[in-house]
C-alpha cells in the first residue's frame, strides 16, 4: 500500500495542479518537507529547537534573492541555498547545540525573533512586505505545465526527503539518535558521540527546512516576511503534532494526517521491531526537566 | 535624564511583560500547560472595551464589567470542554502536545474571532486615568496609564506571591502541578485549581489589556506577541517560578528600552533577543535553566 502513496500524490498534482485546490496541495507538500525534518529532529530524537522557520525563511529568501538579483533559476538556486544553509547551520549549531534541554529550546526561540526583526527592517529583502520571485521552480512554457511541473518537483523533493529521513532512522545512526533522545547520559555511556550527533541532527533539520523554504519560494513566487516568524514556527509544530505518528516516524508528520495520529500512554514508543515503530512526536516538556521540587518563588 | 526616562519607560513595559510571565508561570505550575493564549485574552479585553464604548456607546464601567465577564466565561468554558477532555478525558494527551497545542489553537481561534468582531485597525480602550503625564524628580515624566500598569503589576505580583507562599490553596495548587495523581489521592481537586487559575489569569490578562492599551494600542494580532514575550520571561524563571519570571520581565523591559534609546531604535529588539540567546547559552544554570551544558 505504501508503494502507491507517491503515485497518489502524483495523480493529485496532475489532476488538480492548475486549480486552487492543487496549489494548496503543493503548499502543504512544501510544509511537509520541513516537518519531515522536524519529525526526525523533534519527534524522534527529542531535540527541541524552534529554529526551523528561520531556515525555511533562509531557503525561501535565498532562492528569491538569487532569482531576482542574479537571475538564477529557482531550481538551480535551490542546491546553492541548501549548501549555504548547511554551512550556516553548522556554524550556528556548533554554538547552540552545546546547550541542551530547556536552554536549547529558549535559545533557538530567539532566532525567529531575531530573524523577524532583521527581515522587517532589511529593505533589500522586501521589509515587512516580503520578497517576490520572477521564476518558477519548473520553468514551463504554459501555465498548466508550470503548475503541474512545480507540483511534480515538489512531490519528488518530498519523496527524497522522506526516503532520506527513513533511511537515516533505520540505520545505526538512527538507533544512536533514538537513544540520544531517550536518555543522553545513557547514550554517552554507550559510546554515542553525543555532541557530534546533536550537531548533525541540527544541521539535518535545518537543511530540510531550508529545502522546504526553497521549494516554497519556487512554487508560490512570493516570500512573506512572516515566514520566519515565531508564529510560523508554532504553526510548523502544530503540523508536526497533527501528523502524529502515522505509519512511520516521518511520513505521518510529513503528510500531516490528523486522523492517523495514535498517541500511546506516556509518549512511549509502541512495542515491536523496526524503526518505523520507534517514531515519536510527543517529546517530553520541558526538556531536561528536573524531578526535584521547585522553590515557591 | 534620558537614562532615567528610558528606565521608567522600560519599567512600565517590563511590568507588562512581568505580569504576563507570571500568568504563564502560575498556570504552568498548576497544570503543566503553557498558556500561549494569555496575550489574546489581553487583546480581547482591550478591543472588547473599545468596541463597546466607541462603537456601541456603552458607559465605560459597564463595558469593562461585561468584557471581563465574557472573558471569564470563555476561559471557563474552554477549560471545561477542551482542556478537560485533553487532560482528564479517556485519551489523555501528554508531552509537548498538551503543553503547547491546545492553548496555541485557542490563540488562533481568538485571533480569528477578534478579526471578525473588531476589524484589523489599531484600537485601544479608553484611558482609565486620563490627563497630563506626571512629573517626577529631575524632569522625569511618567504617563498616568504607565503608573497604573506599574501599580497593578506590583499588586497582582504580590497577591500571587502571598497566595502561593502562605495559603493552603497555594500549596495545593503547587501540588497539582507537581504530581496530579498524588494530589488527587490526598484529596486535592486538581481540575478545579486548573480551572480557577486558567480563568483567573485570563481575566487578569484582560484587565492588563484594558489598562495598557492606551499606551501601545492593540490589533487583533497583538495577542501573539504579548504571549511570546510572556513565554520568554517565564522561560527565564524556569516556567515554574513566578517570582523569577516577574524579575525577568522587568529586566527584559528595561533592557529593551535602553537598547532602543542608546543602540538602535530599529534593531533594538533584535539586539535584545541576541543578548538573551547568548545569556542562555553562556550561563544556563545560573539563569535557572536546569539542563546542563555539555560538549
Amino acid at each position: 500500500m505504501r508503494t502507491f502513496r507517491p503515485f497518489a500524490l502524483v495523480v493529485v498534482v496532475v489532476a488538480f495542479g492548475q486549480q486552487y485546490a492543487g496549489s494548496v496541495f503543493v503548499l502543504a507538500l512544501c510544509y511537509g518537507i520541513v516537518t519531515a525534518g522536524m519529525a526526525v529532529q523533534i519527534g524522534f530524537s527529542q531535540q527541541i529547537v524552534f529554529s526551523q522557520c528561520v531556515f525555511m525563511g533562509f531557503g525561501a529568501y535565498g532562492v528569491a534573492m538569487l532569482n531576482t538579483h542574479l537571475g538564477l533559476a529557482s531550481l538551480l538556486a535551490t542546491p546553492v541555498v541548501m549548501a549555504a544553509a548547511g554551512l550556516a547551520a553548522l556554524v550556528l549549531g556548533a554554538v547552540v547545540t552545546r546547550a541542551s534541554g530547556l536552554a536549547l529550546a529558549v535559545a533557538t526561540l530567539m532566532l525567529p525573533l531575531i530573524a523577524t526583526g532583521y527581515i522587517s527592517s532589511a529593505g533589500y529583502l522586501g521589509g515587512s512586505v516580503g520578497a517576490p520571485l520572477t521564476g518558477n521552480l519548473w520553468p514551463g512554457s504554459s501555465t498548466q505545465s508550470i503548475a503541474i511541473g512545480n507540483g511534480l518537483v515538489t512531490v519528488a523533493v518530498l519523496g527524497l526527503v522522506v526516503l532520506a529521513a527513513t533511511r537515516i532512522l533505520s540505520s545505526d545512526i538512527g538507533l544512536e539518535l533514538y537513544v540520544l533522545g531517550v536518555d543522553e547520559p545513557t547514550a554517552a555511556a554507550m559510546g554515542v558521540r553525543t555532541p557530534r550527533r546533536r550537531l548533525e541532527l541540527f544541521v539535518l533539520g535545518s537543511v530540510f527546512a531550508a529545502l522546504g523554504g526553497a521549494v516554497y519560494a519556487g512554487t508560490q513566487l512570493f516570500v512573506p516576511a512572516t515566514l520566519a516568524s515565531p508564529t510560523a514556527e508554532l504553526a510548523l509544530l502544530m503540523m508536526l503534532f497533527v501528523g502524529g505518528r502515522g505509519p512511520g516516524p516521518v511520513t505521518g508528520p510529513a503528510a500531516g494526517r490528523a486522523g492517523r495520529a495514535r498517541p500511546t500512554a506516556g509518549g512511549r514508543p509502541r512495542a515491536g521491531p523496526g524503526p518505523g515503530r520507534r517514531g515519536r512526536t510527543s517529546p517530553r516538556w520541558p526538556p531536561g526537566r528536573s524531578s526535584s521540587h521547585p522553590t515557591a518563588w | 535624564v534620558k537614562f532615567g526616562q528610558l528606565v521608567i519607560a522600560g519599567l512600565v513595559t517590563g511590568s507588562i511583560y512581568a505580569v504576563f510571565a507570571v500568568c504563564v508561570s502560575v498556570w504552568y505550575r498548576v497544570s503543566n500547560i503553557l498558556n500561549l493564549a494569555v496575550g489574546d485574552f489581553a487583546m480581547l479585553g482591550a478591543l472588547g472595551v473599545d468596541d463597546l464604548v466607541r462603537v456601541r456607546n456603552w458607559p465605560l464601567p459597564a463595558a469593562i464589567a461585561s468584557t471581563l465577564v465574557v472573558v471569564a466565561a470563555f476561559g471557563y468554558v474552554y477549560d471545561r470542554v477542551v482542556l478537560h477532555l485533553a487532560q482528564d478525558g479517556r485519551r489523555v494527551h501528554e508531552g509537548i502536545v498538551i503543553t503547547f497545542f491546545f492553548t496555541f489553537a485557542l490563540s488562533f481561534f481568538i485571533d480569528g474571532v477578534a478579526k471578525v468582531l473588531f476589524g484589523t485597525d489599531v484600537h485601544a480602550a479608553p484611558a482609565l486615568w486620563s490627563g497630563r503625564s506626571l512629573s517626577l524628580l529631575s524632569g522625569l515624566h511618567l504617563e498616568r496609564a504607565g503608573l497604573l500598569v506599574l501599580a497593578c503589576a506590583v499588586i497582582c505580583g504580590s497577591m500571587f506571591w502571598l497566595y502561593i507562599r502562605y495559603t493552603l490553596g497555594g500549596k495545593a495548587m503547587e501540588a497539582s502541578g507537581e504530581n496530579a495523581l498524588g494530589a488527587r489521592i490526598v484529596g486535592i481537586d486538581t481540575q478545579s485549581y486548573r480551572r480557577i487559575i486558567f480563568t483567573g489569569t485570563a481575566v487578569l490578562a484582560a484587565v492588563f489589556g484594558i489598562i495598557e492599551s492606551p499606551i501601545t494600542g492593540y490589533t487583533y494580532l497583538s495577542g501573539a506577541t504579548i504571549s511570546l514575550t510572556g513565554f520568554i520571561a517565564a522561560a527565564y524563571g524556569g516556567f515554574r517560578q513566578p517570582g523569577r519570571a516577574l524579575v525577568a520581565g522587568l529586566v527584559i523591559g528595561i533592557t529593551e528600552a535602553l537598547l532602543g534609546g542608546y543602540v538602535s531604535a530599529e534593531y533594538g529588539d533584535t539586539v535584545l533577543y541576541a543578548i538573551l540567546a547568548a545569556l542562555v547559552l553562556a550561563w544556563p544554570r545560573g539563569l535557572g535553566f536546569e539542563s546542563a551544558v555539555s560538549g
